[in-house]
């Protein structure tokens, strides 16, 4: 009796094993999804991201067009805003080109005039450009001729810097950023306008920035 | 004694349409106050807390609060900087006892009451508990204008 219940046992066993599913995971995949870069997102760190890129430059830009020096001359002033001194020595991995190119670009649009921004970072691009016309390759198109390029009157500089710190036990990390932005006077070295934006995420995901 | 038979389904009948009926009606969404509220004109030079869970005039469900005032705004206003923009300030107030990290953006328009200024962009500050902060934002255009600044939760 109990042989014959362990064997009906031991069939149904083997049955039920034959029946485990060995089956794709046929569940749909998360599809892409568009974000807003103002607002965090679903994967969110300790790093900088597309809502502080945003907040930190559009902060700078308003402030700079509130700065007497900078945005209220009779003759507008010449700036380089590119990331030429624009150091990156925080933890954090981030192209510096993300902060320098909104700023600029940014500004550009809003100031309509009161500032004029050269574009030292395309340097190369146009000193070519006036070789080719000066050998006559091409003519001299339909501005003007002038005898150089422009000069810079500010150059932005900066740094962003951080401070880590982890919770062994909870594997929580957090990250102070301080991002300086700072107008130099490309003739007398002074500093006539600065900025600042500082903040601190805590976290505990392992977020990889790229 | 031969009414009983009749009487008993037409009661349990009465219970279960009076059931129904409050039932609906309390299902037929917001009550006049909070319509009022999310569908009322704000006009301009105003402050919104467009998070109701901050600041709110309307009873949240059955047996919700029927207002909730997390964060204030005791004073908000509009002067001109030294290159002719303008600048909004707004002190924020917190009544509760916890900090509160809050999102703020400001819309400038035209004294005719068309959105200009480039476009709002959310700052985030922190109210600390039971005190005040003030979040500012400065316009990029010099021409006179009026704002409507958002207030909400930090996402």
């Amino acid at each position: 009796m109990t042989i014959r219940t362990l064997s009906a046992a031991a069939v149904a066993v083997a049955l039920l094993a034959g029946c485990a599913p060995s089956q794709v995971d046929n569940v749909r995949g998360q599809a892409t999804v568009y974000e807003d870069p103002q607002s965090a997102g679903r994967v969110q760190g300790v790093g900088i991201e597309s809502q502080d890129v945003v907040a930190m430059t559009d902060e700078m830009m308003r402030d700079m067009l509130a700065n007497q020096i900078l945005a209220a001359r009779a003759t507008p002033p010449r700036i380089i805003i590119d990331n030429e001194y624009f150091r990156n020595e925080s933890s954090s991995i981030i192209n510096t080109n993300l902060l320098t190119d909104r700023l600029r670009v940014e500004l550009n649009r809003a100031a309509n005039g009161r500032m004029v921004f050269v574009g030292r970072h395309y340097a190369d691009m146009v000193e070519k450009e006036r070789q080719l016309k000066r050998d006559g390759a091409v003519d001299g198109g339909t501005i003007r001729k002038t005898q150089a390029t422009a000069g810079g009157d500010y150059r932005l500089g900066g740094r962003i810097a951080s401070l880590d710190a982890i919770d062994r036990n909870t594997q929580t990390r957090s990250r102070y950023h301080q991002v300086t932005f700072e107008m130099v006077d490309l003739e007398l070295g002074t500093i006539v306008w600065s900025g600042a934006y500082e903040m601190r995420k805590a976290a505990q995901d392992n977020v990889l920035y790229r | 004694m031969t009414a009983k038979p009749f009487f008993m389904p037409n009661l349990f009948m009465a219970a279960l349409l009076l059931g129904a009926a409050l039932i609906t009606g309390c299902q037929s969404g917001m009550s006049k106050k909070e319509y009022q509220q999310r569908t009322e004109d704000h006009g301009y030079n105003t402050v919104l807390f467009t998070d109701y869970d901050l600041n709110r005039d309307f009873k949240d469900g059955l047996i919700g609060p029927n207002k909730v005032i997390r964060l204030t705004s005791t004073g908000h206003g509009i002067q001109r900087t030294d290159t002719g923009t303008s600048q909004v300030w707004v002190e924020l107030r917190n009544h509760t006892d916890y900090d509160y990290r809050v999102e703020a953006r400001t819309r400038f328009y035209t004294e005719g009451g068309m959105p200009t200024d480039a476009e709002p962009v959310w700052r985030r500050l922190t109210v600390p508990a039971n005190g005040n902060a003030v979040y500012r934002e400065k316009s990029v255009g010099t021409e006179r204008l009026q704002y409507v600044v958002e207030v909400r939760q930090t996402r």
